[in-house]
């Protein structure tokens, strides 16, 4: 079990957060003018490295902020943690 | 000295307390620090069980983990403990063991007939014999036979309970290397745990005859065991089982706390506590199992691993023999017959397939005048329930075979083995590090792993004791140094002695004398009685992979995953196939380390603590004979019964009194999400398929949201309390799903909207007043609003105070009654639910439950999300089109229905289903078929059979249902076609006159 630096709460227990899937998602302005491929990418369409994995978390079961970092999908060593919009160097 | 086979003194055994237990109904007495396999041997017994597959008789073969012959049953009813090993296993008094796997009797097993079948019954024998006219003719026979104990069919009477614990360096095996590593480390300052499975410390030491500071080793451990405990930074854990090494250095680990002279937990003490310990570093010093060596019939009773006879002479004072042979391929079993040699009076023959060893240990053997053979090997054994002889045969230079004419028969009651040693890698792969074969040591040694793990002794490949100590010493050091912590540089450490010793040699399997198979079966895997055959077949079928390899023939399968048997599979199948071991490969090694009791990891969760539920606040649901039931995770009332009377007359009743007088319901359960904030109205307009932003203070709507790929995650109505103040009321299992789902929206997407949003469900009470004399009730309730059709129309609200308790009044129905839901706080709910009761006497208000509330929203054809939709379902199926079409604004979803597939005219959806037999009742899940054909086109969803309309109602999603309003079709009701008509949604009071009134 993960044991995740949470911004508002410090280190915790992975038990304690739910995981987003990949981070940095945005969701298009105008889903309208998208055709079906364009939305079943943004849909669907999900990066799975073998290395780092920007994903974003949830503290669920504490203080319920998200925020992101990124992992390691090999090792599972969390390299950093970053808000929700900002980038990993703010972190 | 000596009593039968027991040498006393012996340091691991306290003499002066007897303890009586008995094996397969027969007593026995063993001592107090004595295993039941300790126990059983000192007595004389050889046969402990029964091999899976080939039921031959088996006895023990090791002395701790690894064993794989010598597992039994333990106890009966509530504490029958199954698949034991009789080598871990503590006696206390009045301990009751019993052989599995046999029948009548371990020594006379009617199971025993595969053996004599052996040849028919190859690996993978069922994959390729029980597949005409199918497998499940024979499924039932074959899991029968299969496995080893039977589980118990009584509940645990133990407790279990588990901790929490962080430390800065965690030590896993109290053996030299540990307890080296735990005296450096200790003394930096660094937090620290011990924890070791055995029930005292010390490892191999327990039994090790060489000198540590020129004393016996125990000594040496005492001290320093003496020295660990009176450190306050120290915990030390014996009985304790490392079971998983999990990411970021989680180590769960099973700890039995019940001393051995109890029986086993009690009211007062638990059984077993599940440690769960965060560790800045670990140190693995798990130690080595030592191999088998493969040769014909190595199976037999009295076969055991050289250390085990070590163990047992040593540690236990146990005797065997007198007459000994040992087989080996590397140095340690000289260790052993030097023992044996110096405990007396024994018959001792080495045969070492080694030409010229000169290790001093193999030195000293021939000094001592021992009969050691070099270059030979062990043909074949005899002796059915105890080896009774042994066939010597000298190995030719250069040849594949051995001959007859080499060949020499020698007498005895003890064969020890011993083919080398295989680091204890478990916890370390487990961890994710990597394994790399060693072609010196011939076994696989850590190599790389990115965590924050060192191994240390043995289990590092460190096998002697000087190299072992020294290791430990140094991983200590480190790992305090990595966790923060200065170790004391000035710590005496113990002085060994060096020897020299001769590698090991690979010998991996026996070439075979004559060509009779059967006769000369070489088991690498004793549990699971696979042989060297079986890895023959799956490499001539091609089976290269290592795990194909071990699923084919089930090596290194169930209760001792191969700890004994895995390399010599991996090796055999590697010369079978011309490969290294390294380019056959090794599985990785999956927690648990040892079998787990489920108990422990249920810990207190268990019984009502398994699953907890949330209550109601009105108190007066249970003092009324209401009879509860789970809806989504609340226990609400189903109906309340009076006296005698039966579920579904009670029922009936409360129905009744929705209909034609007035009803109350407890609705607390209904999620309530307030959302308020400047940005509000634009938000919910983004989440509901509905209008938002046209909704006036004082008003109430019915919506829906759906997830991004379309489909209704939940429904509810939604209010608007005053401006940028809404309610937003989700069905009882959505509350938590749809405030976290507009947590993410707003956090992740829109964080700069101005929104506030509070989970009000356990704050605010909701009583349902439903009925056409809903109105009246509420009239002499005082507060002090107008009820009146005009000022108080459906779908809106009011706010207003009760005896100045807060109120928030909502005309809304999903009983298709004239309805008004009451919002109180919840500690006023009990008091409000009993004078609404006293209120509604003239009306005879009547309590009702969730079963009436289902027929009542079912007469409505009111559909319920999670039961009449599924997660394929969007608004368009439930005939929510029009709807759609009049907002012009994007919603979460909004786009995937415009997709081919959500447009289809096909798709399932939601239509009334009426069977042409208007009281037969059509059963929740039933199959739809098409009229005159058997295609299968739809489901019911809901149904009831009403007692208001009298006749039979259901819901159904059916393809292209919608358009399809009138037709026939066939319901399948267990094989019997009942005939339908599909009818629109809505069955009673269609047009709504009734919740308007």
């Amino acid at each position: 079990m993960m044991q995740i630096n949470c911004p508002c709460c410090g280190k915790r227990d992975e038990t304690e957060f739910i995981w987003g899937g990949e981070a940095n998602l945005v969701r298009p302005l105008k889903p309208d003018s998208l055709s079906d491929n364009e939305w079943g990418n943004y849909l669907y369409i999900r990066k799975n490295p073998k290395g780092l994995h920007h994903e974003r978390w949830c503290h669920m079961y504490g203080c319920g902020q998200w925020f992101n970092l990124v992992r390691d999908t090999v090792s599972h060593e969390i390299r950093a943690v970053y808000p929700i919009g900002g980038s990993v160097q703010e972190s | 000295m000596k009593i039968g086979y027991r040498l006393m003194p012996a340091p691991g055994i306290d003499f002066n307390k007897p303890v009586q237990f008995s094996f397969n109904g027969k007593r026995y007495q063993g001592y107090q620090g004595d295993t039941l396999a300790s126990a059983l041997l000192a007595n004389g017994v050889k046969v402990i069980a029964r091999s899976s597959k080939f039921h031959r008789p088996r006895g023990i073969f090791a002395a701790g983990a690894e064993e794989a012959n010598a597992i039994v049953r333990v106890e009966n009813g509530a504490k029958l403990e199954v698949n034991v090993r009789a080598t871990q296993l503590e006696i206390y008094e009045g301990l009751i063991a019993s052989s599995q796997n046999c029948w009548p009797s371990v020594n006379f097993d009617i199971g025993v007939i595969n053996d004599g079948l052996a040849n028919f019954l190859p690996a993978g024998f069922y994959y390729k014999t029980f597949i005409w006219p199918n497998w499940h003719w024979y499924e039932h026979i074959i899991r029968r036979a299969a496995g080893l104990g039977r589980a118990g069919d009584r509940s645990d009477e133990d407790f279990y309970v588990k901790r929490n614990i962080h430390c800065d360096v965690l030590i896993i095996g109290g053996g030299a290397a540990g307890i080296a590593a735990a005296l450096t480390a200790a003394h930096s300052g660094a937090k620290l745990i011990l924890i070791d499975e055995q029930s005292a410390l010390g490892g191999s030491l327990l039994w090790e005859t060489g000198r540590i500071n020129a004393g016996m080793p125990m000594h040496w451990v005492e001290r320093s065991l003496k020295q660990l405990s009176s450190m306050d930074n120290v915990t030390l854990l014996p009985r304790t089982i490392a079971q998983g090494y999990y990411e970021h250095n989680y180590v769960v680990a099973q700890q039995q706390l019940v001393d051995s002279s109890l029986n086993s937990g009690s009211d007062s003490m638990p059984r077993q506590r599940l440690w769960k310990i965060r560790a800045g570093e670990v140190i693995l010093a798990t130690g080595a199992i030592e191999r088998p060596l493969v040769f014909p019939n190595n199976d037999r009773p009295g076969i055991m691993l050289a250390s085990a006879a070590r163990v047992y002479l040593n540690r236990y004072g146990v005797e065997p023999g007198p007459r000994v042979v040992l087989f080996t391929n590397n140095d340690s079993a000289y260790y052993t017959a030097l023992d044996l040699h110096k405990s007396g009076r024994h018959v001792v023959t080495i045969i070492d397939v080694r030409e010229a060893p000169d290790a001093s240990v193999v030195q000293k053997a021939i000094y001592k005048g021992m009969d050691v053979r070099h270059g030979c090997v062990v043909s074949n054994t005899k002796g059915r329930t105890g080896i009774r002889s042994v066939q010597v045969t000298r190995l030719r230079q250069g040849s594949q075979c051995l001959s007859e004419k080499d060949t020499q028969t020698i007498e005895c009651d003890l064969l020890c083995m011993s083919g080398g040693w295989n680091p204890a890698v478990h916890l370390f792969s487990q961890a994710g590090g990597s394994l790399q074969f060693d072609d010196e040591m011939l076994c696989f040694v850590p190599a790389q792993c990115h965590q924050r793990v060192r191994v240390a002794g043995s289990a590092n490949g460190r096998f002697l004791l000087h190299e072992c100590l020294k290791d430990g010493y140094e991983q200590g050091i480190a790992a305090a140094q990595a966790a923060g912590f200065s170790p004391d540089s000035g710590l005496t450490q113990a002085v060994i002695e060096q020897v020299t010793q001769t590698p090991v040699c690979a010998y991996w399997q026996t070439p075979t004398i004559d060509t009779d198979e059967t006769e000369h079966r070489q088991w690498v895997d004793f549990l699971h009685d696979v042989t060297v055959a079986d890895i023959a077949l799956a490499a001539r079928e091609n089976f290269r992979s290592v795990e194909h390899l071990k699923r084919y023939t089930t090596v290194g399968m169930g209760l001792d995953q191969g700890k004994t048997s895995n390399v010599n599979a991996l090796a055999i199948m590697g010369e079978l196939s011309d490969r290294t071991v390294t380019e056959v490969g090794t599985t990785k090694f999956r927690p648990p380390y040892q079998p787990v009791t489920i108990g422990v990891l249920a810990g207190d969760r268990v019984a009502v603590l398994s699953h907890r539920y949330r209550r109601l606040p009105v108190g007066w649901h249970s003092e009324n004979n209401a009879v509860f039931e789970d809806h989504s995770g609340w226990l609400r009332p189903a109906y309340y019964p009076r006296q005698d009377e039966l579920m579904g007359a009670a029922i009936r009743r409360e129905v009744s009194a929705a209909r034609n007088g007035v009803a109350l319901f407890d609705s607390s359960s209904l999620g309530k999400i307030e959302v308020r904030g400047p940005d509000a109205a634009e938000f919910l307009n983004r989440l509901y398929i509905n209008n938002v932003k046209t909704l006036q203070p004082g008003r109430v709507r019915y919506g829906m949201m759906l997830n991004e790929n379309g489909t209704i995650m939940d429904d509810g109505v939604f209010a608007c309390l005053a401006d940028e103040h809404y309610l937003v009321m989700t069905s009882s299992a959505g509350t938590q799903l749809i405030t976290a789902w507009m947590e993410e929206w707003l956090q992740c997407e829109w964080p700069d909207m101005e929104v506030v949003i509070v989970p009000v469900t356990a704050q605010w009470a909701t009583l349902t007043v439903s009925g056409p004399k809903a109105r009246e009730l509420l009239t002499g309730l005082g507060m002090n609003i107008d009820l009146s059709q005009s000022a108080f129309p459906h779908m809106s609200l009011q706010c207003s105070e009760l005896d100045g308790i807060p109120v928030r009044l909502f005309r809304v129905s999903f009983t298709g009654e004239l309805s008004y839901e009451v919002n109180i706080p919840c500690s006023y709910a009990d008091s409000l639910w009993r004078l609404l009761l006293e209120q509604g006497q003239p009306y005879d208000v009547t309590a009702i439950g969730m079963e009436a509330l289902d027929i009542l929203r079912i007469e409505k054809a009111y559909l319920e999300v999670g039961v009449d939709t599924d997660a394929d379902t969007s608004p368009l199926d439930v005939g929510w089109r029009a709807a759609i079409d009049r907002k012009t604004d994007d919603f979460i979803g909004r786009r995937s229905l415009q997709r081919q597939h959500d447009q289809r005219s096909d798709r399932l959806q939601l239509v009334g289903l009426k069977p042409l037999d208007k009281l037969s009742h059509i059963p929740v899940g039933s199959h739809v078929l098409d009229k005159g054909n058997d295609a299968v086109f739809g489901h019911v969803t809901s149904s009831c059979l009403s007692p208001t309309l009298n006749e039979s109602l259901a819901m159904a999603m059916i393809a292209g249902g919608a358009t399809r309003k009138g037709e026939t079709v066939q319901v399948d009701i267990d094989g019997k076609l009942l005939p339908a008509h599909i009818t629109e949604l809505g069955f009673y009071d269609s047009k709504g006159e009734r919740f308007n009134g």
